[in-house]
């Protein structure tokens, strides 16, 4: 969901869920997460370009959690990405903290919806 | 002329026409794409320079499935890895496929894309082959060449990846281990033209895409 490409010293990373406008649910934040802790530790990379697939950057939070919190349930429950019991408050601290944890350039390269 | 005649000169006919409609022309890869660092290794490779059949370099052909531009097919069958483009056109590289290629078919997404990667020898690599070091660096000598695609399903690993070699000779063959193995110079072309997250159908072995060398090269 996730995907990314190195080249030259500059990884291309993709928010690649067109079809939610790059919504986030528990599997986006993980999947962010996990590449900023595999791209962190690359010390041939000099630059880190973020971009959406489609025809929005990133609409937020998917707006099917909130309705799944209207109905009773979490609003991000932890059994969807595998991830053990309390770890995923963490990783979308590190999701949304992930420029600022990275030792080289950053640029979010946005586009339509934000 | 007796029927029968006839009607094998109709389907002659027929084949001719049919054949005359798909065409493929020899294209091979640039060398304007290779990076500084690409010269420099490939330069003096420690491998021979190999005597690839022309049906498994690099072509331009029709192609005729409904995949997306963009989109690649492995036929793991024929040999051959197409890069859809638009038009009804595709190039087709010719591949070498290893037992680890055979395990996987469908349709997934490239995950990730490298350049001159790490090779981590499964433990199962180790057993039969090795021993090998716990990670190899990049270079000409790894056997995954010069550029790597990896494979998911959402957010898993499928364990199956598209990369270069440190064996061309073998590309248009089924050896006994590696996923799909394309030339170095083949790779690179290959992985200029991908985008992160592109669409991967891979045919299962017996559903080969029937689009293999129909007419020769062209000039």
């Amino acid at each position: 969901m996730v995907p990314w490409k190195i080249a030259d010293g500059i990884a291309d990373v993709r928010l690649n869920r067109a079809d939610k406008m790059n919504a986030l649910d528990p599997a986006m934040f993980r999947a962010i997460a996990e590449a900023g802790a595999r791209l962190k530790d690359d010390r041939s990379l000099r630059a880190v370009v973020l971009s959406g697939e489609g025809s929005a950057f990133c609409a937020g939070l998917d707006v099917e959690r909130v309705a799944a919190m209207a109905a009773g349930s979490s609003i991000l429950p932890l059994g969807d990405t595998g991830a053990p019991a309390g770890q995923l408050p963490s990783e979308i601290q590190t999701s949304s903290h992930l420029p600022s944890g990275l030792d080289f350039c950053t640029i979010r390269e946005a586009n339509g919806v934000m | 002329m007796p029927r029968s005649g006839l009607a094998w000169l109709l389907v002659g006919l027929l084949g001719f026409v049919l054949g005359g409609c798909a065409h493929s022309t020899l294209e091979p890869s640039s060398d304007a794409s290779l990076t500084p660092r690409d010269r420099q290794l490939l330069a003096h490779p420690p491998y021979a320079r190999a005597d690839i059949p022309e049906s498994f370099r690099r072509h331009v052909v029709d192609y005729s499935r409904k995949e997306l531009p963009g989109t690649i097919l492995v036929d793991t069958e024929a040999r051959y890895l197409y890069y859809v483009l638009p038009q009804g056109k595709a190039i087709r590289y010719g591949v070498a496929v290893g037992e680890e290629a055979l395990a996987f078919s469908g349709v997934a997404r490239v995950g990730r894309m490298t350049e001159w990667p790490d090779w981590i020898p499964t433990p199962e690599i180790q057993a039969r082959l090795g021993p090998y070091p716990a990670r190899v660096a990049g270079g000409p000598a790894n056997p995954l060449g010069a550029r790597a695609l990896y494979l998911f399903d959402g957010n898993k690993d499928t364990l199956y990846r598209i990369h270069g070699t440190n064996q061309p000779e073998y590309i248009g063959q089924a050896i006994s281990s590696g996923c799909i193995r394309m030339t170095n110079e083949d790779v690179i072309d290959l992985f200029d033209r991908v985008k992160p997250g592109a669409i991967v159908v891979v045919l299962a072995p017996s559903r080969s895409a029937g689009m293999g060398p129909i007419a020769g090269p062209r000039s």
